[in-house]
């Protein structure tokens, strides 16, 4: 296990990963609306041909000379699929910080321990860039993902929002999306794909992962600065500064609106991702 | 634009460099990586005009200030000519206006003051291989010092005093151009004159541009409202004085004062539009009927120019003395005969039309008159001569008396032959004539041709005999002549209405003036007694007249030169200053001479030349301007300020925050604020000379203009003051306050209260060292100049009230030996005194001292101040006011104590 860490485990190991709606494809541990295989009792009804006969409510019928039969609350498994930005942007790393990209991986990781754990399915889809693992239920499955994050080589898409849309035609339908991106790229692409994200009856949630140097803009002076995802921007740090840390906090907080609104929760960390996953899978 | 170092220009180049630094660190710029651009690149492309645009203005100001930089090393010098930075001497003419119109007062300092004042400036800036040649000019050609250093030309302008003379600035610039044009080749050349700049300076003549390589700078002063006399003379009447007064910048009407000596003024107003008016002052009666004369000095108000306000006259009349009308028949009173008629002519003394007061008398009785009471004797019906009377006639004419004789009806020819015998024509006889007269100007408009005669006596005129009047067939009808010192005019025909009907005629007082006039001596012979400034006074002695060997001549300034006389004439070669010049012969006789400033070139109008033929400046940047024309500005100066403005922006574009921006721009404005604070303007100096500030406050602040001057050429003869013969004239708030450690301020009636910011101001001047001297000239009992006075003292030293001085004060030992103080009044105490730290700050007198220097024109003093000797103590008092203020206690230190002991034990008790 790389890049799930017995320390994060210890740390992680009260929290609980909930969809709202669990994929009803398969038995597992999530209250469902369906009736099913539980212990749970819903109700009863009357008999009626065909009903299996091991499901008669005996002591009712004791009691009231009549067939009923027993009805319980199906429990199901949910489907959770981890997406993991893998454009290049996300590989950056401050000074003396390690890249945005291993926190990214060690957020997916815990949170596929966390669903397979329960009982759910995990899945990781790569956002830019080749690879992913099917959502599939078991411990074993654990592996495959750790094996797949170890894989990861960040693309060199530049555009984020296309890459999302992308990843979003792969994803299943009604599985519980947790995104784990910086978001960082031209603000109404994003938006949009994070809408398609959300699309499908998917449940979206995102997890941002930042680098202080992304908020701060603390450079100073002439700079030349190189993208990650390529290009080039010559400017002078001083004058662009106040305006850049202007322009990243109305970029922060038309994400969080626009979230807000698809009913998405979005958490937002810069280095202690633990606290920022604790927020996102809080009840 | 030239430079003094053009090799530092090689420099220039440099001003690259901040390009090419911007370029270099474009390159050098640091590269980071960064994990998207998307937000970054929308950030910067907005930004980008506005950096741009930074990174251009730095760009530029750096450039800019490199090259002010370098621009200032090299010494940039702009109108300058080529020669500018090379060690070239300077040949400088100075011109400096003696002409009068220097003398005008513009804030308390007259033209003069200040146009020497800028020369000298100018001179100190002049350098060691510098030549000068000063010459002062009026309306004659000057004449130039020889080159000499500056030191020598300062002292030159330092001893200069304004004349009295009209200016000619073509002659003098002329005189200076062929002098710098003899200068070395090579060495600059440059003409400066300190005049006024004023129109009247080229009125003689245009001045010529420059010629090439010289450089002409000439003073400009603004113009000043003045009022002058151009002429005064008597009105054809020979009743008043007209005269005709002239203006610029201020309406010519004004009130004039006439003063005809001692203690003989009157007033009068001119009248009149615009820059003319005139004024007919009327004249009083003369001293001596016999020979009228009047002299004196009319004033005008007193302005810019006050010393062209006064004009001196001195007018003749002929004389016009009573008449002794003596009458042969005894009937010639009754109506028709030639007494009858006079009588009406002359009528009564205040209402005569003949202009002669006469006295009728039968010429039986010519024994009896007192002859020497009268100038002339009319005998108007020679007839049966009473014996002794033809010679007794005689006689009074020789003696300078004026006898006119018209015959009798009843003539005979013994009467005609003792009447021939002495006068200026020959009776012969009775003959028959015809109607009229020949035209005579003085008949002019009456009707000659109507005068019928019924007879005439032929007169044959003595040879030098003058015809007066011609019958219209040329006989002579008045003849008239000399008579020994006197003059005699005879009457052809008899006056009576039976033998002419001359009397009837409305032309018979004019005749009557006529016939007199010709039998007065002939004034014209002596010449006129107006000159102008400049001109030679001559005295001359008709043969008549005893000349004496030699006249002694009365200054106008009180000194007094003799003058021999030669060929019955007395010569003062030039009369140097306007005045009266009064020439007194041995015997009592004199004569007075009238000079005045020469204003017809218009030397008294203060308006400057629209477009003087040089370079203008005010007096106050003459050496700017003129090492600006000469030498070329520097602009140095400008370029390091440019340069420091170019840095200033620098630090203030290149400041990395805003707060740092802020704080940057403060400094700045700070420094800014600190730079243009301005200088205050050094005033002005007087250098060492003493200046008579008098304070104009109150209706009578002015009683005699002339009397400070008096003292002030007293005080520069007598001690070793060293003064400036123009007094200072200023109000409390003008700035000259602190620059006259001495202030007089006399007054009789009420002036007005102080106010506030002037009573400060006189606090401060008191405090600061000041001196001040009231002087309660009313005379009498103390009345509301003395109230004010008091009042003033103790609101001025509140502290130090007025206190009498003692006898034994050192004010009375300053420089004359007073045993106490005394002025011309008699008011105890004489000396009231406020000491401020141990000096006398505030003196008050009652003793009107100050009255003592009042004289009139002609050296008369005007009040009476006791007699000669208490005249001289109250000088000497005011002598030792002004020494006190200069000198304080110095005279009280011991070691003038046994020298005082010594010098009052000589002068007795």
């Amino acid at each position: 296990m790389r890049w799930l860490d017995p320390a994060d485990q210890a740390r992680l190991k009260g929290l609980r990963f909930t969809p709202r709606r669990a994929a009803a494809h398969a038995a597992g541990s999530h209250r469902s609306a369906a009736r099913g295989f539980s212990r749970e009792f819903d109700e009863r009804r009357p008999y009626a041909a065909g009903d299996e006969a091991r499901s008669i409510d005996w002591k009712a019928y004791a009691r009231l000379d009549r067939w009923y039969v027993r009805q319980n609350r199906a429990e199901v498994r949910a489907r959770v699929v981890v997406a993991v930005d893998a454009t290049a942007s996300m590989s950056y790393a401050g000074a003396g910080r390690p890249p945005k990209l291993d926190a990214a991986r060690r957020a997916a990781a815990a949170l596929a321990w966390l669903a397979l754990s329960r009982g759910d399915e995990a899945g990781l889809a790569l956002i830019g860039a080749a690879g992913g693992v099917p959502a599939r239920g078991g411990a074993a499955h654990l592996e495959a993902i750790d094996r797949a994050l170890d894989e990861i080589r960040p693309g060199a898409d530049p555009d984020l929002g296309s890459a999302l849309a992308a990843a979003a035609a792969e994803l299943p339908a009604r599985a519980a999306v947790v995104l784990i991106s910086d978001l960082m790229g031209e603000t109404a692409a994003v938006l949009r794909g994070l809408r398609r994200l959300a699309a499908g009856r998917r449940e979206l949630r995102v997890l941002r992962v930042l680098d202080s140097d992304e908020r701060e803009f603390p450079f100073s002076g002439p700079l030349l600065a190189l993208g990650l995802e390529g290009g080039r921007v010559s400017l002078d740090a001083d004058a662009a500064g106040s305006a850049y840390r202007a322009a990243f906090a109305a970029q922060a907080e038309a994400y969080r609106a626009a979230l807000r609104r698809a009913g998405a929760r979005l958490s937002e960390t810069e280095g202690d991702w633990t606290r920022a996953l604790a927020r996102l899978l809080a009840p | 634009m030239n430079f003094l170092t053009p090799a530092a220009l090689w420099a220039l180049p440099a001003a690259v460099l901040p390009t090419l630094i911007h370029l270099l660190s474009r390159r050098a710029r640091r590269r980071v990586e960064f994990s998207d651009l998307a937000l970054l690149s929308s950030v910067e492309a907005r930004l980008r005009p506005r950096a741009r645009l930074h990174d251009l203005l730095l760009l530029a100001v750096r450039t800019a200030l490199i090259l002010f930089l370098v621009l200032a090393a090299a010494g940039p010098v702009s109108r300058g000519g080529a020669a500018a930075g090379r060690g070239d001497g300077l040949d400088l003419a100075i011109l400096f206006d003696e002409s009068y119109s220097m003398r005008a007062v513009q804030d308390g300092r007259t033209r003069f003051e200040r146009a020497r004042e800028a020369g000298r400036r100018l001179l100190r800036r002049l350098g060691s291989g510098d030549r000068v040649a000063v010459a002062g000019f009026d309306d004659r050609t000057p004449v130039f010092s020889a080159w000499t250093d500056a030191a020598a030309a300062d002292a030159t302008l330092a001893a200069a005093v304004p004349g009295w003379r009209g200016s000619d600035a073509a002659r003098a610039v002329a005189a200076a151009r062929t002098l710098l044009s003899r200068s070395p080749r090579g060495r600059r050349r440059a003409l400066v004159v300190l005049g006024d700049g004023a129109a009247h300076m080229f009125a003689a003549g245009p001045v010529g541009p420059a010629p090439d390589g010289e450089t002409d700078i000439g003073l400009r002063m603004p113009a000043l409202p003045n009022r002058w006399i151009e002429d005064a003379r008597l009105a054809p009447d020979a009743l008043s004085l007209e005269a005709f007064v002239r203006s610029s910048g201020a309406p010519a009407a004004a009130p004039l004062e006439a003063h005809f000596g001692v203690g003989r003024a009157s007033t009068a107003r001119a009248s009149g539009v615009g820059d003319r008016a005139r004024a007919s002052v009327p004249l009083p009666e003369p001293e001596d009927p016999r020979d009228p004369r009047w002299s004196g000095r009319l004033v005008l108000p007193p302005d810019a120019l006050s010393q062209d306000g006064s004009y001196y006259f001195s007018a003749r009349r002929k004389p016009s003395p009573p008449v002794l009308v003596l009458l042969c028949d005894p009937d010639g009173e009754r109506a028709g005969r030639a007494g009858w008629f006079l009588r009406r002519v002359f009528g009564r003394a205040d209402a005569t039309l003949a202009g002669r007061r006469a006295d009728e008398r039968p010429a039986a009785l010519w024994r009896d008159a007192d002859w020497s009471a009268y100038g002339a004797v009319l005998l108007a019906d020679a007839e049966n001569l009473p014996a002794g009377l033809s010679a007794a006639l005689e006689e009074f004419a020789a003696r300078g008396g004026s006898v006119l004789v018209a015959p009798g009806e009843n003539a005979r020819p013994e009467d005609f032959a003792r009447l021939s015998g002495w006068l200026p024509a020959r009776l012969e006889r009775f003959e028959t004539a015809p109607a009229g007269l020949r035209f005579a100007p003085s008949l002019a408009g009456f009707e000659l041709g109507k005068v019928e005669f019924s007879r005439r006596v032929r007169l044959t005129p003595a040879p030098g005999a003058r015809v007066d009047l011609a019958a219209s067939d040329g006989a002579p009808m008045l003849v008239s002549g000399r008579v020994g010192r006197g003059r005699a005019a005879v009457w052809g025909a008899p006056l009576d209405a039976d033998g002419s009907n001359l009397a009837l005629k409305p032309m018979f007082p004019a005749w009557t003036r006529l016939l007199l006039d010709a039998g007065l001596p002939e004034i014209a012979a002596s010449p006129t007694r107006q000159a102008f400034v400049g001109e030679p006074l001559a005295r001359v002695w008709s043969a008549d007249e005893a000349a004496p060997d030699r006249v002694r001549v009365r200054l106008p300034d009180g000194r007094h030169t003799t003058l021999p006389v030669r060929g019955r004439r007395a010569l003062l070669p030039s009369a140097d200053e306007p005045g009266l010049y009064r020439f007194e012969e041995p015997g009592g006789a004199d004569a007075v001479f009238a000079v005045n400033l020469d204003a017809r070139r218009g030397e008294s109008d203060l308006t400057p030349a629209p477009r003087p033929p040089w370079t203008p400046a005010a007096p106050e940047d003459l050496d700017a301007v003129f090492l600006a024309a000469v030498y070329g500005v520097d602009r140095r100066g400008l370029c390091l300020w440019l340069a420091a403005l170019a840095l200033a922006l620098e630090m203030l574009l290149s400041a990395p925050s805003r707060a740092a921006k802020t704080r940057v721009g403060a400094a700045l404005a700070c420094a800014l604020a600190l730079a243009a604070l301005p200088a205050a303007p050094a005033r002005a100096q007087q250098a060492d000379r003493f200046v008579w500030t008098q304070w104009r406050w109150g209706p009578d602040w002015d009683p005699d203009a002339q009397a400070p001057r008096r003292l002030l050429t007293a005080l520069a003869e007598e001690t070793s003051v060293r003064v400036l013969p123009e007094r200072r004239v200023i109000d409390l708030d003008d700035p000259a306050l602190f620059s006259s450690p001495f202030l007089y301020l006399t007054g009789a009636g009420l002036p007005a209260e102080l106010d506030d910011s002037r009573l400060r101001r006189l606090r401060q001047y008191l405090a600061a060292g000041g001196f001040l001297w009231i002087e309660d000239a009313s005379g009498g009992p103390p009345a509301a100049f003395d109230r004010w006075a008091r009042a003033l003292a103790a609101k001025a030293l509140p502290g130090a009230p007025l206190t009498p001085l003692p006898d034994d004060h050192v004010v009375d030992r300053t420089f004359f030996l007073l045993r106490r103080a005394e002025g011309c009044s008699d008011a105890e105490p004489a000396l009231e005194a406020a000491s401020l730290g141990g000096r006398l700050a505030l003196v008050y007198s009652r003793a009107d001292a100050m009255s003592a220097w009042a004289e009139d024109a002609l050296g008369h003093p005007l009040t009476p101040c006791g007699d000669q000797r208490r005249r001289e103590l109250a000088r000497r008092l005011t002598i030792n006011i002004v020494m006190y203020s200069l000198t304080g206690s110095y005279k009280a230190d011991a070691v003038h104590q046994a020298l005082i002991l010594s010098k009052l034990r000589e002068a007795g008790p």
